[in-house]
């Protein structure tokens, strides 16, 4: 063994010294300088599960409408479709076929013109697949291209199809081609896979890091159709910041351009700030409770509506002051068919216990147990669990709240072992394209295998209205709305399913993020061409 | 004894142990709740697709065989696809180990440096208020949950004082240069390596929380375990010697009593590491620390078996090198183990 | 001897108790300290049904009219995200948290002790087997272990409990066993050993009691580290569920409040601190009493 050196460790000294005169001398030019502006997007989930654009339907979107384009676009501030990849449309007056008239300066990613062709074949891949949102094309008998610039699709019912090109997610216009000419549909699902992208929109995916904390990072597609005149931000990257509270600092640093959601207690504590901006919108995006209709003890209706009527919308909206507007109904405000005239909604124990105790429970009968299951970490859903857990232990039923990532739960809901199941399944809900009829074909039209409908509710009188209901908007919006309100209160009456609120879109933005505006249309998505980076 | 003998002795033993822990990580895999097959081929595959992958996993066979299979993946570098990252688990434990360690490293000198000076100060002054003082800051560090301590640094040093950064690893404006091949795997190294002083002070800027936090339990129990065992060698006969012959107490202190007293020390450092490595999987989501034990914790919410598997291997392969080092490194620093 | 000689000398007697009481205080300030904080929490955990302000807040009840109180007038430590009253869930927390612990603790010397007592006392391939057995489990470091198998068997406190057993009593084992081997080759067992003592007589007779101290000295120094690790598991989601009032479950509840009503976390973290410190020093003052050795030992 080496005895200790008084003249090696004095050698190591000086090369610590060295090293480190050397670094106080190395250039501060080696920090890379970025040319443009960029917009830093703080979200709380991983960014991206699924990159292919035909069957994303995930958390990515907030980066796919960056990188993709729809035929439309909807504007919840006027309440209209406007133009997009599409600078015109008309429907047949039979509502069954839509003719959409494209742009002709458009270019995708990969370097091909978008034309007609290219738009039929992209939206008969997503219909085709199904995956996703996919099933929102599925009333397209054909796609048409007569010429480059004309679309039409033939239905087989009336459907708006000028609200649905500009749903949120499958209506995105890409290059199939994109792995190549020829390429086998394999080929393609790897390039989407491996983080290739192909589509139209301003950005284009530069580099993605599945699993880093700088996830994804988008750059400006030079040849983007619009141009790149007047100010813009040329990057867009989106961090994932699970802490709050971290997100929080990062606001107010400067360090991210905008954080999709923070608690209401840590946006009150931005308020006044003037680093950051706060940007306050009612969403599309409700909680709803569905209950399981059909194994368990909810599966008796008398006991799911006592239940129902343990849950203190009210006293919720209460403590979530600011992030949240009591609800009663599964349509929220600002769409075809919301009503503050339900009935039977709101706290009620004694009602509950009267239930309870006809169905032999209750504080006087036989105790129940109940599982919840909801997504982990969401402090919002933990108060509604916490307060319904705490209402039904005064009626005797012990729930039981499980809080887990989406796959688990998910995966409970779906289970092929029937008494598996939760009895209350909780998660927010949101339209793939501003219109009710979301709500209701996913969470409560009958399904072989549940995929969304998670309160497994099978009720012939309700899927033929379902059924019905796209045609009766195209052709009567008023006995569609009447009829989407009998289907609320049906659903209330039948304890299928509770809504206590819709969230309020709450974000925070650097102050320097110039032209924000909330479209509840596109959950979560920040549109950052439209964006002005000001100084 | 020396060194290879101890080594030669020491080998197999070690040997053996991995070989458990592959044991206990695959008991973990099957302990897990839910079925590894439907996880991994998602909510819509078929009853066919399912049995497909069931057979990819290996989950048909019977369960020695898996048990064989599993070790000897484990040898070979086959550690399975992690659920939720889709990526081979060796590659992401690993990856992820080097950032966590990065943070333990420097925990760990940040712990015997503490530690010790701790220690030294307690037994130089031992029974008055120095000694008093540090007794109560080591005893409030081995007592404070570290993530709870986690959460008051960051309100209080990085919120309120605004003196270092909150969370993350590096400012994004060293991206690119991060990302561009790194030869360590270290950030610190690699700066230090290409000079890039200002990716040096950033990333040195964003550990110094995190490790402080991790270091918590280290400095304190390193601290304990000096002090006493400064103050059993002080009462020895030839420090009472030295202490007739005249010298002054502090040369007694470092040159006379210091080194015969890290035995105990030395030999306690890989439980320390030991919890240094653990306490990352307190803190490292708190301070958005990509290292294993924010992996372990995705892996977790997500009840992805084969990530928590690799993690939990790759950890206590860490350990146990820990442990083989400083069974080695004993001898060198106490002469009375030769 | 008169009556008031006798008086005098009580006196004085007194005055002695009180001196050496005093000089005990000055020379194990931790022991007293440490005993202290036990005493009050075993206190506060026998009588928090009657002082806790609001006893159902530990259970099911929630308050959404006063949610986020800060401290102060009806609620001293503010109430937490339902509105319940952070004082009384973190009275009652002390049953959670450190009776848990104390299980934790008692269950892993059940199993750790007798087998450790059987290995050290039997030696041979047997004290081989179990040995390498018990560094398998050493391997691990103990969160972790305890956190995969916490993972494995789903969050509630009971497997958070029984987890951490699992990673602790190899700890027993291999102290015990040493212990053992220590004190079998002593000249009173081998004498013993000839006088035809059965092996189970000698080791729960003569071996057991000579290696308690070291082990009693190392479980109350363990029970600091499993209420950190019990808390630890809690916060990651692993251990006990809501309404449990566990103090690392009500941190994690407060983590994402801190910035704004950091009551909520600051509160249950305290107490976690102080009920860790309490049992560290405990387990140092009774180390000194019955293995002044152990120190330096690990």
């Amino acid at each position: 063994m080496a005895r200790n050196d008084p003249g090696r460790s004095r050698a190591w000294l000086g090369a610590v010294l060295t090293g480190a005169a050397l670094l106080m001398a190395a250039p501060m030019a080696v920090t890379a300088q970025d040319d443009g502006e960029t917009f830093t997007y703080a979200s709380h989930l991983a960014v991206v599960t699924d990159l292919d654009p035909a069957s994303s339907y995930s958390n990515e979107v907030i980066a796919m409408h960056n990188i993709y384009e729809s035929l439309t676009r909807y504007d919840s501030a006027t309440a209209s479709v406007v133009p997009a990849l599409a600078t015109d449309w008309s429907a047949s007056d039979d509502g069954l076929t839509w003719t959409f008239t494209l742009r002709d300066d458009v270019t995708f990613h990969t370097g091909k013109p978008m034309d007609a062709e290219a738009a039929k074949a992209a939206l008969e891949r997503t219909r085709d697949l199904g995956l996703g949102a996919g099933y929102i094309w599925s009333g397209v008998e054909s796609f048409e291209a007569p010429d480059a610039t004309t679309l039409v699709m033939n239905l087989a019912a009336p459907a708006p199809m000028d609200l649905i090109a500009a749903g949120n997610y499958a209506t995105y216009i890409y290059d199939v081609a994109a792995a190549g000419e020829g390429a086998s549909e394999e080929d393609l699902v790897a390039f989407f896979a491996a983080g290739g992208d192909a589509g139209t929109g301003p950005y284009a995916i530069s580099d993605w890091e599945p699993g880093q904390e700088f996830e994804l990072t988008l750059e400006a597609f030079p040849e983007y159709w619009a141009g790149w005149d007047g100010d813009h931000y040329t990057e867009v990257v989106f961090r994932v910041v699970p802490e709050s509270t971290t997100a929080l600092q990062l606001v107010k640093a400067g360090e991210v351009s905008l954080v999709e959601r923070l608690t209401p207690q840590l946006i009150d504590s931005l308020r006044g700030d003037e680093n950051v901006q706060i940007v306050e919108t009612p969403s599309l995006q409700n909680l709803v409770l569905l209950f399981n209709t059909v194994s368990g003890p909810l599966a008796d209706p008398t006991v799911r509506a006592a239940v129902a009527k343990a849950v203190d919308s009210a006293g919720i909206a209460t403590a979530l002051a600011g992030a949240v507007v009591e609800t009663k109904g599964v349509i929220p405000p600002g769409l075809l068919g919301y009503s503050d005239e339900l009935s039977g909604t709101g706290l009620d124990l004694e009602g509950a216990k009267a239930l309870l105790a006809e169905a032999g429970y209750g504080p006087d009968g036989e105790p129940l147990k109940l599982v919840l299951t909801m997504a982990v970490g969401d402090n919002d859903e933990t108060l509604v669990g916490t307060s319904l857990k705490s209402n039904l232990a005064e009626l005797n039923i012990d729930l039981d709240v499980q809080a887990t990532e989406w796959q688990a739960q998910w995966d409970r809901a779906i289970s092929g072992n029937i008494a598996d199941r939760q009895d209350i399944f909780v998660m927010y809900w949101w339209p793939d394209y501003p219109d009710p009829f979301s709500w209701f074909i996913s969470l409560f039209h009958s399904e072989d295998e549940p995929t969304f409908n998670l309160a497994y509710y099978a009720d012939a009188e309700m899927d033929a209205a379902i059924d019905g209901i796209q045609s009766l908007t195209v052709t009567d919006r008023d006995a569609a709305e009447q009829q989407y309100i009998e289907m609320q209160q049906k659903l209330i009456d039948e304890a299928v399913v509770a809504v206590p609120y819709v969230q309020n879109y709450q974000r925070a933005l650097d102050a320097r993020v110039g032209g924000y505006v909330d479209d509840p249309a596109y959950a979560q998505v920040a549109f950052a061409y439209d964006l002005t980076p000001l100084e | 004894m020396t060194m290879r003998r101890l080594l030669l002795r020491r080998l197999p033993q070690t040997l053996l142990v991995a070989i458990g822990v592959g044991l206990v990580a695959f008991g973990i895999t099957r302990l897990l709740p839910g079925d590894a097959a439907s996880t991994w081929a998602g909510p819509r595959a078929s009853r066919e697709e399912l049995a497909l992958v069931r057979e990819q996993l290996g989950l048909d066979l019977p369960l020695p065989e898996q048990v064989v299979r599993y070790l000897a993946g484990l040898v070979q570098g086959d550690w399975g696809v992690s659920i939720h990252t889709r990526q081979p688990v060796l590659d992401d434990v690993l990856g992820r180990l080097v950032a966590s360690m990065e943070l333990v490293i420097v925990a760990m000198l940040i712990a015997v440096v503490g530690g010790l000076l701790l220690g030294m100060a307690g037994a130089r002054w031992k029974g008055r208020w120095p000694d008093w003082l540090a007794s109560a800051i080591t005893a409030i560090l081995v007592s404070a949950p570290i993530f709870w301590l986690g959460l008051l640094l960051q309100l209080t040093v990085a919120t309120e004082l605004d003196l270092l950064p909150v969370a993350g690893r590096y400012d994004r404006e060293f991206r690119d240069a991060v990302g561009e091949g790194s030869t360590t795997g270290l950030i610190m190294v690699d700066a230090l390596l290409s000079l890039n002083g200002p990716l040096l002070i950033s990333s040195i800027s964003h550990v110094i929380l995190p490790a402080l936090v991790v270091a918590a339990y280290p400095t304190g129990l390193i601290g304990r375990l000096a002090r006493a065992s400064l103050i059993e060698t002080l009462g020895e006969e030839h420090i009472r010697m030295a202490r007739a012959i005249g010298y002054a107490e502090r040369t007694i202190l470092l040159r006379f009593a210091l080194r015969p007293s890290l035995g105990p020390v030395l030999a306690a450092l890989a439980l320390v590491f030991g919890y240094a490595l653990g306490n990352t999987f307190l803190v490292e989501n708190l301070f958005d620390w990509p290292g294993l034990g924010s992996y372990v914790a995705d892996s977790i919410s997500t009840l992805d078996a084969p990530s928590i598997a690799g993690a939990t291997v790759v950890v206590a392969l860490a350990y146990l090198a820990a442990n083989l080092v400083v069974d080695l490194l004993r001898p060198m620093v106490d002469p009375r183990l030769r | 001897m008169t009556a008031a000689d006798r008086a005098s000398d009580e006196g004085q007697g007194w005055a002695v108790w009180l001196r050496s009481a005093g000089r005990y205080i000055r020379e194990h300030p931790g022991l007293i300290v440490s005993l202290v904080i036990i005493g009050s929490l075993l206190a506060t955990a026998l009588l928090a049904p009657w002082i806790a302000p609001f006893p159902n807040d530990a259970g099911t009840a929630t308050n959404l009219l006063a949610t986020l109180q800060p401290p102060g007038g009806e609620h001293p430590l503010g109430t937490d995200l339902v509105g319940r009253d952070v004082l009384s869930r973190v009275l009652f927390g002390t049953w959670s948290s450190v009776g848990t612990s104390l299980l934790v603790i008692a269950a892993s010397l059940a199993i750790g002790v007798p087998i450790g007592l059987f290995s050290g006392a039997v030696g041979g391939w047997v004290d081989e087997i179990l040995m390498r057995v018990v560094d398998i489990f050493l391997a691990f470091p103990s969160l972790l272990l305890a956190l995969a198998i916490g993972a494995a068997l789903g969050p509630s406190l009971e497997h958070a409990a029984i987890a951490i057993v699992v990673a602790w009593w190899p700890w027993y084992a291999r102290l015990m066993r040493g212990e053992a081997a220590a004190i079998r080759g002593r000249a009173f067992i081998e004498s013993g050993r000839l006088l035809g003592l059965g092996q189970v007589r000698l080791a729960t007779r003569h071996i057991l009691p000579n290696a308690a101290g070291p082990v009693v000295v190392q479980a109350s120094l363990d029970l600091g580290g499993v209420i950190l690790t019990l808390a630890g598991l809690s916060f990651l989601g692993l251990g006990a569920r809501d309404p449990v009032p566990e103090w690392g479950l009500m941190v994690e509840q407060g983590r994402s409040l801190f910035q704004t009503h950091p009551w909520v976390a600051i509160v249950p973290g305290a107490a976690i601190m102080l009920a860790a410190l309490a049992f560290t020093l405990l387990g140092e003052g009774l180390r000194e009493r019955l293995d002044p050795k152990g120190a330096t030992r690990r």
